[in-house]
């Protein structure tokens, strides 16, 4: 797995505050990364820096290998993105509007684009001007944009934002697509959890400018408690009395509820043991922690590690 | 280089695709002709013959009579006073100047000549010498005048009769010729100005001018070169060879200006048909130039205030060449735009006036005229008009580089512009002066005199080097150094700083 983006320590001052602080992470083909924070950690000043917009004060920033200091050109010939919220030229229809920008480019097809403008469901409204485009539209016109030279790496800035629904499971399956089909490398910046849980596959989180770790999704889910299953049962009292070899797993009681600390395998073996007696058992789960608690942790002050 | 060009193209499509180009665009032509066909009413309701206008019997018979009895009170006043007293001498010379007034309104009233002049000028001079003469050939024996020149006087008044009488502007010629013979010329001079007077004649046959001034700057011209001197600003000037050439090429200017018929003749009308152009021209050019700094102070700060500045930075391309493609393409409005106003002047002048109206310019080097058609002359004119402009964009860029605010932009280039243009009033009025005035822009704002020296009546004083206006060369030179200064603050601003 190669890593197409890779950012070395990098350091963004303010007049007097570190917006981003020492910097590092990389992400790799096929995957798609989570850059998590609340607001204002420093997500999009670091992704401003890798696009071209802000001069870093120190680090570096390399795409497929190219520093992005050095060989600017080349670097940023592998990238497409979107920084904020999706800008065009507005008298323009979305179709000249890609045009305009396959131009700078070169060596991009007319068939690229229609391409393109199809893989994001655009087809129908793209020769309109933009104007007259929703925000959910020059999203994915946007997104048209930044995937019509085929670039190795995919930045977008809180890409959920102003999507309805519909809208952001659609995203999500594109993104998910691009990278486990195609190989690219996206990173992907938000703070809307519940998604990025759902559509990354490592993240890494960032408050006040540093980087507190990165880690993959399903490690963060998984419970540092270890894993948890909350039985739901008809007589609780009458449940826990029978369960007394297994007291000491046994966390937390509510009206109908008990939730034990078990192995996947203990599973079986108590539910027969409380069917066997007469007690109605109305669900089993696993208990998993979301990315939402897991950041929550984190952030609450300690590193992943 | 491909990079640039396609931005370059973007850019344009971009700019081209605003409306208010094409707005402003209608509006001006509209105003062109608008004025134009004004310029053309007024000149058409000018055939008016201001000889009935201003042609009041009543008028020149009242200062007849005042003009009588003053001098009848001043005869009156000079028999009561002693000779040889100086109280006598006031009193006679007021008594000369009072009879001189009345000969000349009654010679107007004898030879039924309109009371105000504003044609037919050589009767009007005629007239006045008949009133000298006869004024001194009465007080003849006051001025001590010997029978020879008696005489001469009553010559030259029955020519003056004669003149007045058959209104013949030849005869008029021909007894200025005659006149020369009188003078102490040598052959050289005399032959100068018998050639002045052909030209007076040759652009004038009617004799509604009272002077060609090309004539008469020939005259003095040539008159300069043969005896060596120049003489300006009440000193005679030694000729250097610089002013040699000067004059030389003056003289060729004029002769083939006047053989040409193209001397223009003012009494057509107070409107002179190129006015018409100029004021064209000068409305087309000052639309133009408040489009190209609209145009300059929004190209940087509009693209990153409405955030459309993101399309170019994610793209491929270092900011440098960003920076260079959206100059080339205000440099390419620029030109066109002078294009549309050269024909949208050009179209005006011809549709109202015809393409004969039109001037050319007539420039001698070595000695020899060349004629520039009019419409390359227009074309040249409007790019010579563009150089200052650029340098007013330049700011206008700058501005909207460093500000990052398209308002500050417009309207600070806006307000620098006319500032420089009172103050480069205040240069030639004289109140702003010394040597390092010439490292301010103000002066260099208007090349259109330097780029056409022929275009008015020069001062030989240029040549040789003794007005404050700064050299050609050091104009253009001015305003490359500074544009590019300019431009270079704009670029490191805009290459250099975070967005």
């Amino acid at each position: 797995m190669e890593e197409l983006l890779t950012i070395n320590h990098l350091i963004k001052t303010f007049g007097k505050r570190r917006v981003v602080d020492d910097v590092s992470f990389s992400v790799q083909s096929g995957e798609v990364f989570g850059f998590l924070g609340p607001n204002g950690a420093g997500k999009t000043t670091t992704i401003k820096m890798v696009m071209g917009f802000l001069f870093p004060d120190s680090g570096d920033i390399s795409i497929c290998g190219y520093s992005l200091k050095n060989k600017y050109e080349k670097a940023m010939a592998h990238i497409g993105g979107i920084v904020e919220n999706p800008e065009m030229f507005k008298e323009f229809s979305g179709r000249k509007n890609i045009e305009m920008y396959a131009r700078i480019h070169g060596h991009i097809e007319k068939k690229r684009i229609d391409e393109v403008i199809d893989l994001v469901g655009m087809s129908a409204r793209a020769n309109e001007k933009v104007k007259k485009y929703s925000l959910g539209m020059k999203q994915r016109i946007c997104l048209a944009q930044s995937l019509v030279h085929s670039p190795r790496v995919l930045i977008l800035d809180e890409p959920t934002n102003g999507l309805d629904p519909a809208g952001i499971k659609e995203l999500r399956e594109i993104l998910k697509k691009l990278a486990h089909e195609k190989g690219i490398a996206v990173l992907v910046s938000s703070h809307q959890l519940s998604e990025m849980q759902l559509m990354c596959d490592r993240v890494g989180i960032i408050d006040h400018g540093q980087l507190l770790g990165t880690k993959s999704v399903h490690e963060l889910t998984q419970s540092s408690q270890g894993e948890r299953y909350r039985f739901r049962v008809g007589d609780t009292e009458k449940a826990k009395s029978l369960l007394q070899e297994y007291q000491d797993k046994i966390c937390e009681t509510a009206e109908h509820i008990l939730i034990m600390q078990i192995a996947e395998e203990e599973v079986p073996a108590i539910t027969a043991l409380l069917a066997g007696a007469g007690v109605p058992i109305y669900g089993i789960e696993k208990i998993e922690q979301s990315l939402e608690d897991a950041f929550m942790n984190i952030t609450g002050g300690g590193n992943i590690e | 280089m491909s990079k640039i060009l396609s931005l370059w193209r973007n850019e344009l499509t971009r700019t081209m695709k605003r409306p208010f180009l094409l707005v402003v665009t209608i509006i001006m032509t509209i105003l062109c002709l608008g004025f134009t066909g004004l310029f053309k009413f007024v000149s058409s309701l000018e055939q008016v013959d201001y000889n009935s206008l201003y042609n009041d019997e009543a008028l020149l018979d009242d200062e007849i009579d005042h003009a009588k009895n003053e001098t009848a009170a001043l005869e009156q006043a000079l028999a009561q006073s002693t000779a040889g007293t100086t109280e006598y001498e006031n009193i006679l010379s007021d008594l000369i100047s009072a009879y001189y007034q009345q000969t000349y309104y009654q010679t107007l009233k004898d030879y039924a000549l309109p009371y105000y002049f504003m044609e037919k000028s050589y009767l009007d001079q005629t007239a006045q010498s008949l009133a000298a003469a006869e004024t001194d050939l009465k007080f003849a024996s006051y001025y001590q005048l010997n029978e020879q020149e008696i005489q001469q006087f009553q010559n030259n008044l029955t020519a003056y009769q004669s003149i007045l009488k058959n209104q013949s502007y030849q005869e008029y010629i021909d007894w200025q010729k005659d006149l020369l013979n009188k003078q102490n010329y040598s052959e050289e001079e005399k032959a100068i100005y018998e050639k002045a007077l052909d030209y007076q004649y040759l652009c004038n046959p009617d004799g509604k001018l009272s002077m060609v001034s090309e004539a008469e700057q020939w005259k003095n011209d040539k008159l300069s070169l043969l005896h060596n001197q120049y003489y300006e600003g009440g000193v005679y000037l030694p000729l250097t060879e610089s002013l040699t050439e000067k004059l030389e090429n003056n003289i060729a200017v004029y002769e083939y200006k006047m053989e040409k018929g193209l001397v223009q003749n003012n009494a057509a009308g107070i409107f002179p048909v190129e006015l018409a152009l100029s004021a064209s021209s000068g409305i087309c050019s000052s639309f133009l130039l408040f489009v190209l700094i609209i145009l300059a102070g929004g190209c940087i700060s509009t693209d990153i205030q409405t955030g459309a500045v993101k399309g170019l930075i994610i793209a491929p391309v270092k900011r440098s060449k960003i920076f260079i493609a959206k100059i080339l393409s205000l440099l390419t409005v620029a030109v066109i735009g002078t294009l549309v106003c050269v024909l949208v002047s050009l179209v005006s002048q011809c549709l109202f006036f015809g393409y004969a109206s039109m001037p050319a310019y007539i420039f001698a080097s070595g000695g020899v005229a060349h004629e520039l058609p009019p419409v390359l002359y227009l074309v040249a004119q409007m790019f010579v008009g563009l150089l200052p402009v650029l340098l007013v964009m330049a700011f206008a860029i700058m501005l909207s580089a460093v500000t990052r605010s398209t308002a500050i932009s417009i309207g600070v280039s806006i307000a620098a512009y006319f500032v420089c243009g009172s103050l480069s009033s205040f240069i030639s009025m004289g109140i702003l002066k010394g040597e390092w005035v010439k490292f301010l822009p103000f002066q260099h704002m208007d090349l259109t005199t330097a780029f056409f020296p022929y275009s008015s009546v020069s001062s030989l004083l240029d040549a040789a080097g003794f007005t404050t206006a700064p050299s050609l060369c050091f104009s253009l030179l001015y305003l490359l150094v500074l544009t590019l200064c300019l431009g270079y603050i704009a670029f490191d601003s805009f290459t250099r700083r975070d967005i």
